[in-house]
């Protein structure tokens, strides 16, 4: 399944090319080019010089040298480099045949046309890329031809030659300011702001500069010189492009800002919820590591630090309204807050669970304004939900259940949903840990989690709720459901099946292995149309192993798609009515 | 004007290198396994109303014809294994082009996880396609099964039960026309409500098979089994685990619970959460002797991991050292009919109770003559291997005749001969009852401290006809550390042989095997056999543990003296390395990257078995 947005998210936060890797992709893009456009040209020539293959061969050489680099530092397959190598070298050895030399070098244009792309930005990329290269390719090699080679040896008449040149200058620069257009930020300040931005504009300013030159019939020397040396430095900023990371979308006040900050050469993402001025929280994910800080423009650092319940780290901070600046590690991120009311429940105990929702919906590529957050009210289905569930322990037996909730809107009428429905089982609700009972938690994330740390401290001791840990649906996420040995809980959904496991990684994918919960699950399935409801089934989840944690102490490492790291949820119940 | 004989070269250039890009754009990212592959698919409804399948992937091109294996009948070997999904085998994106990055642009995605399998593996000695996998029936729509075992060995006619650890399903298999695989059904965990964790299984003669649930009832509380015994289960994987008795097609005829009626030893039977009954009851390894009425099954371990504290290691009473009999006069209602524990042995140390002998029973093996009615039992953390003469008898008595440490340096030179966690796991007996065969990982280093440099695996065999051939009256007794690093005497099993596996490294050896029940009579066709020439084994345990393997399964020749040696002609037939390696990029199915292979079986089509 397509999921918008995420490759970008994903190469986002993935990307960290490293500086050798750039520049060896320059170097080899650019000798090959050059290379190439030699014996593509080659039939246009009647003599080359001396001057000619010389110069050839130092960029073959050059090329074939970052080939073999490629090999050994960025993962480059042997039998295609030795291809590129052979493909290479055989157009400076044959150069003085001009047939064979110019299909060997369509061979090597393609190649380049390959390794270039965009494959996974979709066909218009492609379209561009391919004439953006077909014309560099072009140019370069009749710059090449015109430094080495008398114009009374090229087989075209002078005014042929500028003809090629300025067609190809033309491809050059539609293409150039095709991309830049293509790319989306071409009429807003990411262009100016971003490396990215940069980088594009100044390929595609480089590629209409060629045009320029190679229109000015006055210093037509010196034009000429220019405009190989702007096609040079416009190739090798299309090279160097894919290595920079595309920015996000641009923030929009009330939509929660998903971008990225570049720490210790590792793209983090973070988002900051609800983006609107006042409180917010800045969250990274696990994979960010710890003892990350982030100030507002005020200066004020705030340590971000874990929740109960909630994965990664939070910071809460207070934003002006209107665009700002967070500070983190040394890097700035921009925000827009807007002049919109403030949303305190997305900062409060229930934020990070806010968050997750606000997370599942990005997952979509939709940009939707955060007006309210899951525990703001109690839904439909999960007050009919939590009856049937209080129905199925009755049905089981227990003649107790232990109610644990908080303050929030949603727990509150949880609650009462709860004492209406065991009352009419003729189910006791206690307000402390029985032996003999359930207990059943519909309180918000960071509520829970102390509760169930307190149970599974309590039922190492002594045998207690031998009818089970049972939680509100709301409540699936890995933090909590493994803070005990086992947990039930009431699920419409299944965790196993493909939507929910395409949405597990998508959502690791976009935001640094962050695993999903229901909240975020059922913010996306909303606006897909992925499957919410497949009746109602109690659902067991616990850290299943074959042999709990030896002194080696060295667990196993968690897979993608798992909802639960390390765990296992299976439905043990069929469809309760 | 140009002519038109010189415009062609650049219009043809234009085009060319149009193609070629488009092309080599989509080259690498193309998965390459698949062309030729012939696809079929076996569908069956569950019990929740799904549809499950098994996809069947055979590669022609490793499917020589009958001629070519010079007339010979073909038997495969089935391996059970599960798609590992690891971030770096998701190559996709990866194009491997020169001017490619290795982030940025072409980085690694995480990956939906890919589907576990059944692989099919040519097992026929001399056939010029020994070691290649001929098929990959992956099942759906369950991921992340964690395909554990099957039963112990496979007699004509038999259904293949196939358990997944962490998804609760067993799933049975039609293997008669192999190298197809239908799908006979498939069992659920609301199907098996007194049990969580399936493990392993053994068949009865009539085709129907019991199987272990290791972990307890899936829902917390009461749970009333087929012998109308309430038991109270504290959640799903955890205590206590129960028998599953299941029809050819998987389904659960009877469950049974493993739980002693009056609740086991406290101390040495920690439940979490605790239980008013404390319990060992977390059966794995099952052996039945239907001539005798009598079932054993041996408890591991409660299955399920919390981490209590980073500092503090669990309780190592949540590994168990217990055995059950039981009574199968009545197939459907196993009663059970003894508890043993197994005693600790000279190497115990108070302070180190983990690592007791008796620790973690993972599994057991029946001798199978009549007039025999002894059975072995292993035990992974302890290290050991115990036996009684007589499963029939009221109240089994245990002995330890034999500890993994005197095989140490026969696995690997620089192993010491200290058999506590060396991790042992499948164990069998021969059919003719003279030897057993028992599969080691080795120790990881580190496990006993430090400075503990470890130990290397591999797959030993022990000579016990003096044992069996004592009868009621056995006298072997390890009771000291010199027996316990140099072994017994007297009527005390002997070590025959040893084939180390991966001897230059500490912990990576296997963890099942099987041994091969065929062998090809004078008309040419697979008949059972008393003396097996060979065994297969495999080098993974459960990944999420922490005890993972190299993912390779290997062939040993087994000579009737019971010497081992790793045979050399079964290679990978990518790298042609001795061991069929399951850490490739390419299945059959497609390029789903590494696999997990944790059991094996020898197999033989039914037109080929007499």
């Amino acid at each position: 399944m397509d999921m918008p947005g995420m490759d970008h998210a994903a190469q986002a936060a993935d990307a960290g090319t490293p500086t050798f890797a750039v520049l060896l992709r320059i170097v080899l893009l650019v000798a090959t080019a050059v290379v190439a456009g030699s014996g593509l040209l080659r039939p246009a020539i009647r003599t080359h010089t001396r001057r000619t293959a010389v110069s050839v061969w130092i960029a073959a050489g050059i090329a074939v040298l970052a080939d073999a680099l490629s090999v050994a530092f960025a993962q480059a397959g042997i039998v295609v480099t030795v291809v590129q190598i052979v493909l290479t070298v055989a157009i400076a050895a044959l150069l003085g045949k001009p047939r064979p030399v110019a299909v060997i070098s369509v061979l090597l244009t393609g190649l380049l046309i390959a390794e270039g792309s965009q494959e996974a930005a979709g066909g218009l990329w492609f379209v561009l890329d391919l004439f953006f290269v077909l014309a560099a390719v072009v140019l370069l090699g009749a710059a090449g031809y015109l430094a080495t080679v008398d114009i009374q040896d090229w087989r075209l008449d002078r005014s042929r030659v500028r003809t090629l040149g300025l067609s190809a200058a033309a491809v050059l620069a539609v293409t150039g300011i095709g991309q830049l257009l293509a790319s989306g930020i071409a009429f807003d300040r990411r262009l100016y702001e971003t490396a990215y931005g940069l980088v594009m504009f100044a390929g595609a300013a480089l590629a209409v500069l060629v045009l320029i030159a190679l229109l000015l019939r006055r210093y037509a020397r010196i034009a000429s010189r220019a405009a190989a040396i702007a096609v040079v430095l416009s190739f090798g900023a299309w090279t160097a492009v894919a290595a920079i990371p595309e920015p996000g979308a641009l923030p929009t006040p009330g939509v929660p800002e998903l971008t990225h900050v570049q720490l210790a050469e590792k793209q983090v993402p973070l988002l900051v919820t609800p983006n609107r001025p006042g409180p917010n929280l800045v969250h990274f994910p696990d994979s960010a590591g710890r003892n990350l800080t982030v100030a507002g423009e005020d200066g004020h650092r705030v340590r971000a630090d874990s929740r109960p319940g909630a994965e990664g780290s939070w910071a809460k901070v207070n934003l002006p309204a209107g665009r700002s600046t967070l500070t983190i590690g040394g890097e700035e991120v921009g925000v827009d807050t807007g002049t919109g009311p403030a949303l305190p429940q997305a900062v409060g105990p229930d934020g990070p669970e806010c968050a997750s929702a606000a997370l599942g919906s990005l997952v979509t590529g939709n940009r939707n304004v955060l007006h309210t957050c899951p525990a703001d009210a109690l839904s439909p289905g999960d007050a009919r939900d939590l009856r049937t569930t209080v129905g199925f322990l009755a049905g089981r037996g227990a003649r107790v259940i232990t109610l644990a909730g908080d303050a929030s809107a949603r727990s509150t009428a949880a609650q009462r949903i709860v004492r209406a429905a065991a009352a009419r089982r003729g189910v006791v609700i206690a307000d402390h840990p029985r032996p003999d009972g359930a207990l059943l938690v519909v309180s918000g994330w960071e509520h829970a989690t102390g509760t169930l740390v307190r149970t599974r401290r309590a039922q190492q001791e002594n045998p207690l709720y031998a009818y089970g840990n049972y939680l509100a649906p709301w409540l699936l996420n890995a933090p909590i459901v493994n803070s005990v040995p086992t947990s039930e809980l009431p699920l419409r959904f299944d965790p196993r099946v493909r939507e929910s496991l395409e949405f597990s990684v998508a959502l690791e994918n976009l935001f640094g292995g962050e695993n999903p919960s229901t909240a975020a699950y059922r913010s996306w399935a909303a606006e897909t149309s992925a499957p919410v409801d497949s009746g109602l089934q109690i659902y067991g989840c616990a850290q299943v192993n074959a042999m709990p944690m030896d002194a080696m102490g060295d667990m196993g490492k968690p897979y993608p798609g798992q909802w639960i790291p390390d765990g296992t949820i299976v439905p043990v119940t069929g469809v309760l009515r | 004007m140009v002519k038109t004989s010189r415009r062609w070269p650049k219009v043809a250039a234009v085009l060319a290198a149009a193609v070629v890009g488009i092309g080599l754009a989509a080259f690498p990212g193309t998965q390459s396994a698949g062309a030729a592959v012939q696809v079929s698919t076996e569908h069956t409804k569950a019990a929740d109303g799904r549809d499950y399948w098994v996809q069947n992937h055979l590669a022609p091109a490793n499917l020589a014809a009958k001629g070519d294996t010079g007339g010979k009948r073909k038997e495969w070997l089935l391996v059970w294994a599960g798609d590992e999904n690891v971030a770096d085998t998701a190559v996709k994106d990866i194009k491997g082009l020169p001017g490619s990055l290795g982030g940025g642009l072409d980085k690694v995605k995480n990956a939906l996880p890919g589907p576990d399998f059944l692989a099919v593996i040519d097992a026929t000695k001399g056939s010029p396609d020994y070691g290649k996998v001929v098929n990959t029936a992956t099942v759906g729509p369950l991921v992340e099964n964690e395909p554990h075992h099957m039963q112990y060995t496979w007699h004509k006619g038999n259904t293949i039960y196939a358990g997944g650890l962490f998804s609760a399903a067993t799933y049975a298999f039609d293997v008669s026309a192999l190298p197809k695989l239908q799908l006979k059904g498939v069992s659920l965990p609301t199907q098996t409500l007194g049990g969580s964790v399936p493990d392993a299984y053994d068949t009865l003669k009539d085709g129907t098979a019991y199987g272990t649930y290791m972990g307890g009832p899936v829902v917390p509380g009461p749970y009333v089994d087929s012998n109308g015994k309430t038991v109270i289960s504290n959640g799903f994987a955890g205590s206590p685990g129960e028998v599953v008795r299941f029809d050819q097609k998987g389904k659960a005829l009877s469950q049974v619970s493993a739980a002693t009626p009056q609740g086991d030893n406290q101390k040495l039977c920690d439940d979490l959460p605790q239980l008013s009954k404390a319990t060992c009851a977390n059966p794995h390894g099952i052996q039945v002797r239907e001539d005798l009425n009598t079932m054993v099954t041996s408890d591991y371990v409660e299955p399920r991991n919390i981490i209590l504290d980073p500092v503090k290691q669990p309780s190592p009473y949540l590994r168990r050292p217990t055995i059950r009999t039981w009574d199968i006069a009545d197939r459907n209602h196993p009663k059970l009919k003894s508890v043993a524990y197994l005693p600790d042995g000279p190497r115990s140390n108070p302070k180190d109770p983990l690592h007791n002998e008796s620790r973690a029973v993972m599994e057991n093996g029946v001798t199978h003559k009549p007039g025999h009615k002894g059975a072995f039992a292993q035990t992974m953390q302890g290290g050991a291997i115990f036996y009684t003469p007589d499963i029939t008898a009221k109240k089994p008595k245990w002995r330890e005749v034999w500890d993994d440490g005197t095989a140490g340096k026969k696995f690997g030179p620089k192993n010491d001969n200290i058999g506590s966690g060396t991790n042992g796991g499948w164990v069998a007996v021969s059919p003719d009852d003279k030897f057993l065969y028992h599969a080691v990982i080795g120790r990881p280093k580190g496990t006993l401290g430090p400075s503990d440099p470890g130990t290397s695996g591999g797959v030993y065999t022990l000579n016990i006809q003096k044992l069996i051939g004592a009868g009621d009256d056995v006298k072997c007794a390890i009771d000291t550390k010199a027996k316990a690093e140099q072994g017994g005497s007297g009527d005390c099993p002997t070590l025959a042989g040893a084939a180390g596996i991966n001897p230059d490294e500490a912990g990576q050896g296997p963890h099942w095997g099987a041994y091969d029940n065929f062998q090809t009579g004078k008309d040419g066709y697979y008949h059972e056999t008393e003396q097996p020439s060979r065994i297969a084994a495999s080098d993974y345990f459960v990944a999420r543990s922490g005890l993972d393997g190299d993912h390779k399964v290997w062939m040993l020749g087994l000579g009737k003296n019971g010497k081992l040696s790793v045979d050399k002609d079964f290679r990978d037939e990518n790298t042609g390395q001795v061991g069929v390696d399951f850490n490739r990029k390419s299945w059959p199915h497609g390029d789903f990257g590494y696999a997990k292979p944790h059991s094996e079986l020898f197999v033989v089509a039914d037109k080929d078995l007499k």
